[in-house]
């Protein structure tokens, strides 16, 4: 009977935003699934950083909106007190509530929970908290964690990484940030919308290296107006009590000084405790190697989300677990990674999706673009921002719409459109000639559309 | 597991059907794909299969009624089995059947809107039925006495609603490279066309090229030489054609002759006869153009061209023109077959003067071929073909075959080429001056 009851079509390992969706959707389609979680349910997204950021970045800007902008808007507030520790206490019960939410959707599509932490034993066996599972198929979802940064004096105290800087309950002075990706540029604008002094340091010739080069500018120069220092091209050498971190820069040495020091400089797979090399997986630095059905080289083992390390975001895993778990239960299905939306935010927020302008050119693709400054826009300035733009990249020839990238209140909310009007294959005429609200920052994508057509 | 029996949407424009007449009484053993019941749209009868084997548990909508699409109609399961379920699933009977006395109430109401044709049309449905490229006839008419009104015409689908969707990209691509929309077969979801599935018949139509593949076969020796011989050739000499027609009549005779006496001899071998004399009758033509001068050969190598599998070789018959008939036909044939076998030895392929080439057998009517160099010309056989030709002043049916001599006009002129060629089909024609 035991035996019965640890057999299952189906086992998913790790319950983040890309394993429980997938354990919800085998479950829909009538396998007996098994979701395995050796922390809580959703992941490092919900506990550790997608959402906590977010509910802090949330506080941040409501201070910060007040601040700059109270008296202006008419509202008289002598003081305004920063209790973090009550931000952090409110952004655990946000936490609790969304986490009890997926619990009961986990539930209530009938996966089967089992806390604890899945080490392989074959291809289609593993334990998890002294017990013995079998299943057809299994699905991995073990995420990513935060790379830890091999400098003398990282394991100082007042040293932390992105997951326990989230932790925080009393708000930091002043703080260096190591790295200047979107979570390193995340932090930053929290901490100096809370009036922080804020200092990054970033190893590459730019901060969110990967993104366009109009966004990565455009955020320099905001960032730089914030009051946030960046030294681009710098390497991080040591990491002194004080905290002081000391790094190299233009052939010289140069020194950062930080009450607390945020380590923010990249991610890497969790694979070590559980054991893929059991069943014959075949790995990568840690990654695991996955085609586009989300298939490991063994034919009943998937892999989706930050470990397989082929777009670290939260609804590329779960789009790839629907993918997975279509074909774990006997359908086929492809993952198609043209229509990812990024989002970062800062502020003003940054949205993407498709290609960056250097991409096509590398690509030799005849491209047209066409932009729009937020300074323009009604909303904004009903919103007190002025800094930002949008900018679509077009086929010159039919006019496919091949990439978009907004830096604007609200980015984050508004570039939906044009993943729909990309997955749907609408050209530019179809943006440009869609009716959009007034006053709507949304606008600023009817205006790029525009430009591209010359109007 | 019990199955429902639901009505089936049969065209694009149907959304409800008249049950009549089931073919299974309730109780019945049914056969998945025997037929189970009859019914009717505004458009034809038709025969609906039973969708599932096991017994017609319940029959849901009797004979009479008016279902729409996809509603219950019956059900189908094991014997005994609870359905209650499946009953209390879907909706209630849209039209109960009618009594008798209803019955023919509510047909004549249907008959009037189907004979709408018989006149009963609006002005102004006849108006937008011409602006929608609609045959009014077709459509059902809710007006008084079933005439058919605006509305109804405005109502019906017209021809347009049954092109498949495109995506706009698709579209812009599909004019930008003149391919037909409508005929393509769409892969998006409710089965729009998509740009890739323009871009693939823009490949296909494009030959396929490079998207089929190619396979690189090595060049082989033979291949080289052939290579080299046929373009040194074509570069060097001046290589220009005749042509002439040859009735076989008397060769067809001489053949039975010689069979009659036991021994094989073909067409083949009886114009390499007669190219072997014709050539000793002009020596120029089995020359060889060289600095020192022209070289005239004194014997005859007639060479026979053989098909190999991947190529070609010339072995040659020495000394033909010494031969007899029945000698040539020997050499020709044990040349070929060791050619075939791979098994002629440089000898047996150099020093040829004069080349035949005979490809007859696939039913070419003539062909020109290149020079063999360092010969002086090359004579192409086509197939023996029976032909309508003037005989004494009449029309008679006689076996023909086209020769064409290939000559290089460095060294033969054009009228002793004709003259050559003429001679041959001289000995061929009245072989008893040859033999």
């Amino acid at each position: 009977m035991a035996e019965i009851m640890n057999k299952f079509d189906v086992a998913v390992i790790g319950g983040g935003p890309g394993g429980y969706v997938c354990a919800i959707r085998c479950s829909q389609l009538g396998a007996r699934t098994v979701l395995v979680e050796k922390n809580d349910l959703g992941g490092t997204c919900l506990n550790r950083g997608c959402i906590p950021t977010k509910v802090l970045l949330h506080s941040a800007e409501i201070y910060e909106e007040l601040i700059n902008h109270g008296a202006k808007l008419g509202l008289k507030i002598p003081r305004i007190d920063i209790d973090y520790a009550a931000a952090s206490a409110h952004k655990d019960n946000v936490i609790t509530k969304l986490r009890s939410g997926i619990a009961s959707l986990v539930k209530g599509s009938g996966v089967a929970l089992v806390n604890g932490e899945a080490v392989l034993t074959s291809a289609n066996t593993f334990t998890a908290g002294g017990t013995e599972y079998t299943a057809d198929k299994i699905i991995i979802a073990t995420g990513g964690e935060p790379v830890v940064i091999p400098v003398p004096g990282a394991d100082k105290d007042g040293v932390m990484d992105s997951e326990a800087f989230l932790g925080l309950t009393k708000l930091p002075e002043s703080a260096v940030i190591i790295g200047g990706g979107v979570i390193g540029i995340e932090f930053a604008t929290m901490l100096s919308s809370f009036g922080k002094k804020v200092t990054v340091i970033e190893m590459l010739p730019d901060i969110m290296t990967g993104m366009d080069t109009d966004v990565i500018h455009t955020m320099s120069q905001i960032m730089r107006k914030r009051g946030v220092m960046i030294h681009t091209n710098a390497k991080l050498t040591e990491i002194r009590d004080g905290m002081t971190c000391v790094f190299e820069k233009d052939g010289t040495t140069q020194k950062a000084e930080g009450e607390i020091v945020i380590l923010a400089a990249g991610r890497r797979p969790v694979t070590g405790a559980l054991n893929p090399g059991a069943a014959g997986i075949i790995t990568e630095r840690g990654f695991i190697i996955t085609d586009d059905s989300m298939r490991t080289n063994v034919s009943d083992i998937f892999a989706i989300g930050d470990v397989t390390g082929k777009i670290a975001l939260a609804h590329a895993a779960s789009a790839q677990g629907l993918t997975a778990a279509a074909n774990a239960c006997g359908k086929n299905a492809i993952m198609q990674y043209h229509i990812i939306p990024s989002c970062v935010y800062s502020s003003p927020e940054i949205a993407a999706v498709g290609k960056t302008e250097d991409q096509l050119k590398a690509a030799g693709v005849p491209y047209q673009k066409g932009s729009f400054p937020v300074a323009a826009n009604g909303r904004s300035t009903i919103m007190n921002c002025k800094d930002g733009f949008a900018k679509l990249l077009t086929h010159k020839r039919t006019g496919e719409i091949l990439g978009a990238h907004i830096v604007a209140p609200r980015a984050t909310d508004i570039i939906g459109e044009i993943c729909v009007a990309m997955k749907a294959e609408a050209t530019i005429e179809e943006v440009a000639d869609t009716i959009h609200g007034h006053p709507t920052v949304s606008e600023i994508i009817m205006e790029a559309a525009h430009d591209i057509e010359g109007l | 597991m019990a199955k429902k029996v639901i009505m089936p949407k049969q065209g694009l424009q149907m959304i409800e059907g008249t049950i009549t007449q089931w073919l299974k009484k309730e109780g019945d053993m049914v056969i998945e794909g025997e037929p189970l019941f009859e019914m009717e749209t505004d458009k034809l009868t038709i025969t609906i299969d039973a969708p599932a084997n096991g017994i017609l548990l319940k029959i849901v909508q009797q004979e009479g009624a008016v279902v729409p699409i996809t509603g219950l109609i019956a059900v189908i399961g094991n014997d005994g089995e609870d359905i209650s379920s499946l009953l209390a699933e879907s909706s209630a009977p849209v039209a109960a059947p009618p009594s008798p006395l209803d019955h023919a109430a509510s047909a004549a109401a249907p008959k009037a809107a189907r004979h709408a044709g018989s006149g009963f049309t609006s002005p102004r449905a006849r108006m937008r039925a011409q602006e929608r490229s609609i045959d009014i006839n077709a459509v059902p008419g809710s007006g008084p006495d079933g005439m058919v009104i605006e509305r109804d015409v405005l109502a019906y689908p017209t021809q347009k609603d049954e092109i498949p969707t495109a995506t706009p990209l698709a579209r812009k691509e599909a004019s930008l490279s003149a391919v037909d929309i409508s005929s393509i077969p769409g892969t998006g979801s409710h089965g729009k066309v998509t740009n890739s599935d323009v871009l693939s018949v823009v490949a296909a139509r494009i030959g396929g090229a490079g998207t089929r593949g190619e396979q690189v076969i090595p060049i082989c020796s033979m291949r080289r030489v052939i290579a080299e011989r046929m373009m040194k050739s074509l570069l060097t000499q001046a290589q220009l054609t005749h042509q002439i027609s040859v009735d076989m009549t008397n060769a067809s005779n001489l053949r039975e002759i010689y069979k009659k006496a036991g021994k094989k001899v073909s067409y083949n071998d009886i114009v390499l006869m007669a190219a072997s004399r014709a050539l000793t009758d002009y020596p120029i033509m089995n020359a060889t153009f060289s600095d020192q001068g022209i070289v005239l050969h004194n014997y005859v190598n007639l060479g026979v061209a053989v098909a190999l599998e991947n190529g070609l070789i010339v072995p040659n018959i020495k000394n033909a023109d010494l031969m007899r008939l029945e000698e040539i036909g020997i050499a020709s044939r044990d040349l070929a077959a060791k050619a075939r076998e791979n098994r002629l030895v440089p000898d047996e392929y150099a020093c040829g003067t004069f080349t035949v080439s005979n490809l007859g057998s696939y039913g070419l009517d003539n062909f020109v071929a290149i020079i063999n160099p360092p010969e002086s010309g090359i004579l192409a056989l086509g197939a023996v073909k029976k032909t309508p030709v003037a005989a004494d002043d009449e029309l008679a049916i006689r076996p023909i075959m086209t020769m064409t001599l290939t000559y290089d006009h460095r060294i033969v002129d054009g009228a002793p080429a004709a003259a050559f060629l003429a001679r041959i089909k001289q000995y061929v024609e009245t072989p008893s001056l040859m033999l």
